[in-house]
């Protein structure tokens, strides 16, 4: 599949081909542009780790450096098989994705990890090209975006679902987990992206972000500007940084800093109620007039 | 002594922040806030050192007395010790 991702020439093979076609079918493109990054999928009967110098071991993940200078990331179980095997080159311009085909887990399938490998892929190749992800549901609203972040089970995707509920059609919802964010210039732009957590709630769409907006529960609802190092931190917490490459994490330290000098970031406080849309628009855009449904 | 691999300082506006990348991402979630001198004694931390040669860098740069120095070194090591951010 030849697809464009937050605007980039992407192509992915996938194994189970039919379900990647409908989910990516939003991204698929027709332009022959060569690839930034190209990632293969094999389900196998046995995955075999391949011989390399051993670089790190996290937990039962091993991370080996392999003759041709790609890296290599395997996992473990208990019983010593190895479910997944990824072979990317340093750049994460190409990467080889081996699933075991009888993997069982009480959650996820296998279409499960291949869609999430294959994300966190992309999250790793888009950090290198200077841009990120943030773990956040977002919307664009007028050809504003806006990053709603929070740790999982906050209430995100709730907020988002009541600005959809309440200013209707002219709200997008760009990515209702892992969008993308790249600068142009010293402007940010908030893209949407195939891998969207739990729910299928993205388009391939892209808008200015305009304002990152931490989601706090609360009984009533404020909106208030953070401060720097308060932003910093939550942002820091929220922008995904892979366990397995120091300097990809310093690349996200970089991209933290550009994010906090183009955008400001709130917190909300809020409940689940119209009054907490209202709140967060009239704060976030005091120069829009609005009626809520 | 010196600070572990894998915590990044970084400044923020007048003050620092120290995040964890790589594999200290793993166990270590949240950020480090220090103030300047705290940013300042971090940095000399980063190398291979001593508490006496931290306290003296700590003379050199601040107007303050060998005791308080030597004390406020003493209270920063002890503090990472705690949280095993000292290689040793």
């Amino acid at each position: 599949m030849n697809l464009c991702i937050a605007g980039l020439p992407v192509r992915i093979e996938s194994a189970d081909k039919a379900w990647f076609a409908g989910r990516f079918a939003d991204y698929i493109r027709e332009d022959d542009r060569p690839p930034v990054m190209e990632m293969t999928v094999r389900v196998l009967e046995t995955v075999c780790p391949p011989a390399g110098e051993t670089v790190q071991q996290v937990k039962s993940v091993t991370l080996l450096r392999l003759a041709d200078g790609r890296l290599c990331r395997f996992g473990r179980d208990r019983e010593g098989r190895v479910p997944f095997a990824l072979y990317y080159t340093p750049d994460y311009a190409c990467v080889e994705l081996h699933l075991w085909a009888e993997r069982r887990h009480p959650v996820f399938t296998l279409r499960d990890w291949e869609y999430m490998y294959t994300g966190m892929a992309f999250q790793n190749r888009l950090t290198v090209l200077g841009g990120g992800v943030l773990h956040s549901s977002s919307l664009a609203w007028r050809g504003h975006g806006v990053a709603f972040s929070a740790n999982s089970g906050t209430g995100k995707s709730t907020h988002v679902g009541l600005w959809k509920q309440h200013l209707g059609d002219e709200v997008t919802v760009i990515n209702d987990d892992k969008p993308a964010i790249r600068f142009e210039g010293d402007m940010p732009v908030l893209y949407g992206t195939p891998w969207s957590g739990k729910t299928a709630l993205n388009q391939n769409v892209h808008v200015p972000l305009r304002t990152i907006v931490f989601i706090e529960r609360g009984e009533t609802n404020h909106l208030r500007r953070l401060d720097t190092m308060d932003s910093y931190c939550r942002l820091s917490e929220q922008l995904i940084r892979s366990y397995y490459d120091s300097e990809l994490g310093v690349k996200v330290l970089d991209f933290t800093d550009k994010l906090l000098a183009a955008v400001p970031v709130y917190a909300l406080t809020c409940n689940i109620s119209r009054e907490a849309v209202e709140t967060a628009v009239r704060g976030l855009f005091p120069g829009e007039e609005c009626v809520l449904l | 002594m010196k600070i572990k691999s894998g915590f990044v300082l970084r400044q923020v506006g007048e003050q620092y922040a120290v995040v964890p990348v790589g594999v200290q991402t793993v166990d270590f979630r949240c950020v480090i806030t220090l103030n300047e001198t705290g940013g300042f004694l971090w940095q000399q931390l980063q190398e291979e050192t001593t508490p006496e040669a931290v306290a003296q860098a700590l003379l050199a740069e601040y107007e303050v007395s060998p005791e308080t120095a030597a004390a406020d070194v003493a209270t920063f090591v002890e503090r990472l010790r705690e949280n095993r951010l000292l290689d040793e």
